[in-house]
């Protein structure tokens, strides 16, 4: 991070505010802004990723190819890719899995966001509230806290492990269900630890809830899914703060994908619209939806609804953890009652075009694909969390600079902060 | 006495012999090899000479005792630096890392940490003596990268698929490139910095390869513990279909299955096949291996378009038919 302690009065001055290379995010990024006599006139955080061309490669494979290769778009939260791009082909071929089949991917999805949030809410945050650079730094300061953290992430890295075969990039779940079913005995022992990891989240949740968050305040609209029954996150339609209720394959053809020539990512509009996507985003739609203890945790706040401080959607990370591990308990005890359990089901490969939304950790992610009577790829279209909350994270970027009386150290550190707390994943933005 | 070490006879006195072994003498009893003479060479234990060693061979083991220890280009010294970057990929590598949680922190612990930007920022050391590097070189601003950190590392460790083969974008080798670009950025296409995916070796000489998609994490405490000791990593040799039978697993190849497993190199527990899904080789060919005789068994399953398609996705097509000259 380029620490320019230079403590100018904004009004007066015309300057430049840079961050080469953004740290403690996934990815690699950039940003550098500019000040014209104390008026934003640029804010523009770039992607360092090269161009894979996810999309542009899967054109003419077998269908097979995309859990697999979209998988590999990101490596923290290549399960929601993987289950997103099988849920999508499903619908595309007209597919309808078991019941036990979809409580299993439910329960891998809450391993997904227990595991990605519990490094990003903690290792990737925290240390600035201490003012330190490193996460290595938080096992001095913190160190019950980073124990706990640890355990929590490894809990949910296990669920991810016994269910889809990997902790990185799962094997086991394919289209039509499973390759094989996880075994009784482990899903048991994932039971039987969760009370215990429960504890621990309530009481992280409760540290971070300590921490010193910034003041700063910039309303805008909040998407996510919902769902009647349920929070929202293996299904729903897409909601938003501003009255937004559409059907996912609905919302994915009334976006626009904005180009530019001077980044790989495409931005997302809605209408012309920005708009929030993430955990924040979440609470703020569905946070009546929340199980009892993360409800509770929750409330400790006493916010008034919608929170309109991103720097809080460290927060709302921790909550979700919590909530997650609820849901774990509920479904691991439904599936280990199911009998006559099958991992697959037989389906005819047909000709059809699909949309799949499910809430990743960062925010919705829309997988569409078309393919032919053979399975072929016809097309294939990505929109990640990130693409969409980047220009959100734009706006806030130049309201932060924009408003503050000077600029140093402090006042950079506060910026990294801003940028760590959407929690962006610059792979998945650039595939 | 050291079994390993032989003993010249100076003197015998019937059933005794005065033997020397550097500035040492002993008196050696002998009736257990009675034929020697002075001037040969024997084992000695508890002060019997056990057995003769043939004088060549006793001269070379002398001479292997003389000689001055070979220093490993590794320094032993307290805090070795090691730094862990990234180029263009998904990172699952590095989380892969990670994921060893308290083993991670515990290995970590004995070295001098930098470069990981997913957990720290960049530190001031600014030249390191173990370098991992994850992810292809896409970008300019990638190739610039990799050719500083080969500058600044002694020990240059490629980590994962997509740096030692290329990986998923390695698709774009096979294909249409300037139709997909088109296709992902149709309005933007002729700013897309486009080229063909090349491994990293192809740009810098690199020290060790640990291929994988993900890596196993075991290979990288493998690696940094030997690293540690001054010796040099050496991975598994093995393929994957030894450690699948090990498993227990059914043999999908048998099944009808395209496995590539016989000739791809193991060290992952045969992770996929556990989860019968067929390995696809992410581990890469085995060194020495001829895939001509796999290939003709699978083309009864497959076409060849498929299996190139197969090849493809871990950057292994040009391995796989390099492999048959």
């Amino acid at each position: 991070m380029n620490y320019k302690a230079k403590g100018y009065n904004i009004k007066e001055i015309s300057m430049r505010v840079t961050i080469r290379q953004i740290t403690k995010i996934e990815g690699h990024a950039t940003f550098w802004g500019s000040l014209k006599k104390g008026k934003i006139t640029q804010a523009k955080y770039q992607t360092l990723e090269g161009a894979r061309l996810i999309e542009g490669v899967l054109i003419g494979r077998n269908y097979m190819d995309a859990p697999l290769v979209t998988s590999r778009i990101c490596g923290v939260c290549p399960v929601v890719h993987n289950l997103t791009a099988i849920k999508a082909l499903e619908i595309a071929m007209k597919v309808k899995v078991t019941p036990s089949a979809t409580t299993l991917r439910k329960i891998m999805m809450y391993g997904q966001f227990i595991q990605s949030h519990a490094l990003h809410a903690y290792f990737m945050t925290i240390p600035d509230f201490y003012g330190k650079d490193s996460a290595l730094d938080l096992l001095d300061k913190a160190p019950q806290q980073s124990a706990m953290a640890l355990k929590i992430r490894e809990f949910g890295n296990r669920i991810v492990e016994v269910i889809g075969g990997r902790t990185v990039h799962p094997i086991n779940s394919q289209v039509g269900g499973f390759l094989k079913l996880p075994e009784r005995h482990r899903l048991q022992q994932l039971l039987n630890k969760s009370q215990e990891i429960l504890q621990e989240a309530v009481e992280l949740v409760h540290f971070i809830s300590h921490q010193k968050f910034v003041d700063f305040h910039r309303i805008t609209e909040y998407v996510a899914l919902h769902h009647p029954k349920e929070y929202a996150i293996y299904d729903g339609v897409v909601r938003s703060t501003q009255g937004l209720r559409l059907a996912p394959d609905v919302f994915v053809k009334e976006v626009e994908e904005i180009q530019e020539s001077w980044d790989l990512i495409k931005r997302v509009k809605f209408h012309g619209r920005i708009y929030w996507s993430g955990a924040l985003s979440r609470i703020n739609n569905n946070w009546k939806q929340l199980n009892p203890i993360a409800k509770h945790a929750f409330s400790h706040l006493k916010f008034k609804m919608p929170i309109d401080n991103s720097f809080y959607n460290v927060f709302c990370q921790g909550v979700e953890i919590i909530h997650c591990i609820e849901e774990t308990q509920k479904l691991l005890k439904q599936y280990l009652a199911m009998k006559n359990v099958k991992p697959m089901i037989k389906y005819r490969v047909r000709a059809g075009r699909g949309t799949g939304a499910i809430e990743a950790p960062r925010g919705i992610l829309f997988h569409t694909y078309e393919v032919d009577k053979y399975g072929i790829l016809k097309n294939v279209n990505i929109i990640t969390p990130t693409a969409q909350f980047m220009n959100n994270l734009e706006a806030d970027l130049a309201e932060y600079i924009g408003k503050a009386k000077k600029f140093g150290t402090s006042e950079y550190r506060k910026l990294g902060m801003l940028i760590r707390a959407y929690d962006p994943c610059m792979t998945c933005a650039t595939h | 006495m050291c079994l390993s070490i032989p003993h010249k006879i100076i003197k015998i006195n019937k059933t005794k012999a005065t033997v020397q072994c550097g500035k040492k003498s002993h008196i050696l009893d002998i009736r257990l090899v009675p034929d020697v003479r002075v001037g040969d060479y024997v084992l000695n234990e508890n002060q019997f000479a056990i057995c003769e060693v043939p004088k060549k061979e006793a001269i070379e083991t002398l001479r292997f005792f003389s000689m001055p220890k070979v220093k490993s280009p590794i320094p032993k010294v307290k805090k070795l630096r090691v730094a862990i970057a990234g180029l263009t990929s998904c990172e699952g590598c590095s989380f892969a890392i990670l994921d060893l949680g308290a083993e991670f922190i515990g290995a970590v612990d004995h070295f001098d940490l930098g470069d990981f930007h997913l957990i720290m920022n960049e530190k001031k050391n600014k030249k390191y003596d173990i370098t991992f590097v994850d992810g292809s070189p896409l970008t300019k601003e990638n190739i610039k990268t990799i050719k500083e950190l080969r500058r600044r590392s002694k020990f240059l460790i490629a980590l994962g698929a997509c740096a030692v083969n290329g990986v998923i974008p390695n698709i774009k080798n096979y294909i249409d490139k300037e139709k997909a670009v088109r296709y992902q950025y149709p309005r933007t296409h002729d700013s897309v910095y486009n080229p063909n995916i090349l491994p990293i070796r192809r740009f810098v000489h690199v020290d060790c390869e640990i291929a994988g998609c993900p890596i196993d994490a075991r290979d990288f405490l493998a690696v940094i513990n030997s690293l540690r000791e001054g010796i040099t990593p050496k991975l598994l040799e093995n393929p994957v279909c030894y450690e699948c039978q090990m498993n227990g697993n059914e043999c999908l190849l048998q099944k009808g299955e395209p496995c590539l497993g016989p000739v791809i190199r193991g060290g992952c527990n045969a992770v996929c096949l556990n989860s019968k899904f067929y390995c696809k080789g992410c581990r890469g060919v085995l060194p020495g291996y001829d895939t001509r005789q796999l290939e003709k068994q699978i083309l009864k399953l497959i076409s060849r378009k498929q299996l190139n398609h197969i090849l493809q996705i871990y950057g292994i097509q040009e391995q796989w038919y390099n492999a048959q000259k």
